[in-house]
């Protein structure tokens, strides 16, 4: 059963079709695209159809176990197929059923209790998964899965809700100075060859992000979010690239009309950002914006929102006008996409728009960019560990045209780059709150000015812990 | 004479058999501790068993040891507590979601309900002495004589709204409830304590000596092997889980510092005008880093 994602010989046809196709549009996703894989009207169909299947299925198992409740195989294959189905209540009653029949049940227990968080009932469920806990006679893959998880379902049920997350590693890069890819810088419009090189190097990274919820804990779910996170780099040689980076956002996430727009809720935050580059104080930002989530239907939800920053940025050197980044104000519109059509796949999508307005006028900017990650999570090949793994594959592609050319450059042609950044990154939850996480990234920049041409290759990896 | 009372035994007979065969099976009994009764409506008290089926207006009472669990053709159910009483008022389902009607009488008791077809779309309702509950989705438990001191619903999936002639109040975040007073003054919403859900799982579930009907025992090691060994999501316990790409866009956003700087420091000075010293600092090359 290693590798479950993979291996669905174990389940009924109908399911096993249902998640085959599932499989299959998954491997679409990975193979063109995430548009590819929500525009083929193949998959689209087959996986209606499949899905009417399994509900048919589903009907004629609801109606035996009716009259016939104590043939328990069925019951269970209902239970399995209603979880499928995303239909959580069948699969809560059935289970009940079982526990009055034998309140020792523990396995239906835990199960009873994971169907309840995903209701959103989490007292109940954490009541359920105690109690299965505490029947001390689930195998070591049951309790594992419920030592994993309870404690994050109980968080749900404190106003107060602290969520950490920290990787310590070492990170490889093929080209740590950006350096052009063909040695070439244009100089007063003049192409020269650089007197310095390409450069590879690795570092020791810090990553961390601490999220707190103050849930007001009223009907609507408002909460105040802060968001705090911090990137910290040592190079090995180039330490005048020494990155440290601390950002902090905070605002309340308010339902915005729970009658009418339920699930819609709107975040006005304020946010800051402090860095250093080289040990040096480096970019600092402040601003404030907003956001809208927007639910549509149970597997699709948008979020749109608007940012405003003031930049402050201390570039060094004798020409820092050539920098991309300069003391000014951004206007940042973006639209975030989330899509989770099964429960291991989650597609999340960012398009964004930058209105760079800076200091110094050719360094004003017009920045468009597209990101997207399918999250793909999947059994890991021992049993004892009770968090699912996952690879996500992603890229980003981004266009950034400056208003006017730089005279240092090349005063006759404003610079444009086109870039991209592709790569696939794989975390493995190991124990509750540790675990391994590695990336690895290919990105390039094309300009039409030769300083900016740049390739980078670079692979992450260390330990991860959580809480 | 003999004859006459021939024909009137064909006539009672068929008359009756006529009342069964128009007392529709609404749902049946999924599981029954005793002691659990039913009274279809017309005919006299039963004891419940497993799998027998449950009419429109049948009566369901329970013992302070007693429980039952009513399965309705929609796949909906119902679990009556101890001490229980509770009618089934109608039942009407066409086999679509939303497609029918579904009303129950909660007199005293426990009682929880697990929504299937019917309540899905239309919403079903439950009747208590005090008000009225539309239940929409959704999983709800009720409780009579709670320690709110009045009817306590509590809404887990869905929504729920409580209305009588006092007020109205709508249920949307599982765990939240509201009480309604003997006199009917409905509660603003809260969060239910623990401790009285627990007290109301409790009503509804069997105690270590009771099997609700059963014989043969469902066991861990088949439920194992039936379940199988596929694991919750990842994000079960934290839906708002933080993204991958926040991660990401945190060092997009550290190299495109190093860009930004590197773009500078990488640049080969301009040739200095003839008999000028070179300028200080800038575009000097970082160490170690000359070709």
């Amino acid at each position: 059963m290693a590798f479950d994602f993979f291996s669905l010989n174990s389940l009924p046809r109908t399911p096993r079709v249902f998640l085959s196709t599932l499989q299959a549009g998954v491997v679409v996703c990975v193979a063109f695209g995430a548009g590819a894989c929500f525009s083929t009207p193949v998959f689209a169909q087959n996986l209606i159809v499949d899905e009417q299947n399994a509900r048919a299925e589903q009907a004629r198992l609801a109606e035996h176990i009716r009259v016939h409740p104590t043939d328990y195989d069925t019951t269970y294959r209902y239970v399995v197929l209603s979880t499928e189905l995303k239909d959580y209540e069948a699969g809560v009653g059935a289970l009940e059923r079982l526990l009055t029949f034998n309140p020792a049940l523990s396995r239906a227990r835990k199960e009873l209790g994971f169907l309840y968080a995903r209701l959103g009932a989490y007292q109940l469920s954490a009541q359920h998964l105690r109690r299965a806990l505490a029947a001390g006679d689930l195998d070591a893959a049951q309790v594992a899965q419920i030592e994993s998880h309870l404690p994050e379902i109980e968080k749900q049920n404190e106003a107060s809700r602290w969520y950490g997350r920290f990787q310590v590693g070492v990170r490889s890069q093929s080209n740590a100075n950006f350096f052009p890819s063909n040695d070439l810088f244009r100089v007063g419009g003049v192409d020269r060859i650089g007197v310095l090189q390409r450069r590879s190097d690795f570092n020791a990274f810090e990553l961390g992000e601490v999220a707190h919820d103050y849930d007001f804990q009223n009907q609507n779910g408002d909460r105040f979010e802060t968001r705090i996170s911090g990137y910290a780099t040592q190079q090995f040689r180039l330490s005048e690239y020494n990155v440290g980076l601390f950002s902090i956002s905070a605002g309340p996430r308010l339902a915005l009309a729970p009658d009418s727009l339920p699930g819609v809720t709107v975040k006005p935050y304020v946010t800051g950002l402090v860095s250093s580059l080289g040990n040096i104080n480096y970019l600092n930002s402040g601003g404030a914006g907003f956001n809208v989530n927007v639910p549509l239907g149970p597997i699709f939800s948008v979020e749109p929102g608007f940012e405003w920053r003031a930049l402050s940025v201390n570039t060094r050197g004798f020409t820092p006008t050539v920098a991309t980044l300069a003391s000014g104000d951004t206007l940042n519109a973006y639209l975030t996409a989330y899509a989770k059509p099964v429960d291991d796949v989650r597609l999340e999508t960012r398009l964004s728009y930058v209105r760079g307005e800076t200091h110094n006028s050719p360094q004003s900017f017009n920045q468009i960019e597209a990101q997207g990650l399918l999250r793909i999570d999947f059994d890991p090949p021992v049993y004892e560990i009770g968090r699912k793994w996952t690879i996500a594959p992603y890229g980003r592609v981004f266009q950034l045209q400056f208003d006017s050319a730089n005279l240092f450059l090349d005063p006759f042609r404003a610079r444009r780059d086109v870039g991209w950044a592709t790569g696939v990154a794989f975390e493995a939850p190991i124990t509750p709150n540790f675990g391994f996480a590695t990336a690895f990234e290919y990105s390039r920049n094309w300009s039409n000015l030769p300083n900016f041409n740049s390739n980078n290759f670079s692979v992450t990896v260390g330990p991860v812990a959580k809480f | 004479m003999m004859r006459s009372a021939k024909l009137c035994l064909l006539v009672s007979g068929l008359a009756i058999a006529c009342a069964t065969a128009q007392a529709e099976t609404v749902g049946n009994v999924g599981a029954v501790n005793q002691t659990a009764r039913g009274t279809p409506p017309g005919q006299s008290v039963r004891k419940l068993s497993l799998g027998v089926g449950v009419e429109n207006r049948e009566r369901i009472e329970t013992s302070s040891e007693g429980s039952a669990q009513i399965v309705f053709r929609d796949t909906s159910t119902m679990t009556v507590g101890r001490n229980s009483n509770v009618t089934v008022d109608h039942f009407v389902y066409n086999g679509t979601p939303g497609g029918g009607s579904q009303g129950v009488s909660l007199a005293k008791g426990v009682l929880r309900f697990v929504g299937g077809g019917v309540s899905h779309g239309a919403g079903a309702n439950v009747r208590t002495p005090t008000a009225s509950i539309g239940v929409r989705g959704g999983t709800a438990l009720f409780w009579t004589k709670s320690p709110c001191g009045g009817q306590l619903v509590v809404i887990q999936y869905g929504e729920a709204i409580i209305s009588n002639s006092h007020g109205s109040a709508k249920l949307r975040r599982p765990g939240f409830g509201v009480c309604v007073s003997g006199n009917g003054d409905i509660s603003e919403p809260f969060l239910v304590p623990p401790e009285w859900i627990a007290q109301m799982e409790a009503a509804l579930s069997s105690d270590a000596t009771q099997h609700g009907g059963a014989v043969n025992l469902p066991n861990n090691p088949d439920a194992n092997q039936q379940l199988g060994q596929v694991r919750p999501p990842s994000d079960i316990g934290n839906p708002s889980t933080p993204s991958i790409l926040d991660d990401l866009n945190l060092i997009w956003t550290g190299n495109t510092f190093v860009e930004s700087q590197s773009s500078v420091n990488n640049l080969p000075l301009p040739p200095p005008p003839r008999n000028s010293p070179p300028p200080d600092g800038g575009g000097r090359p970082p160490s170690g880093a000359m070709k």
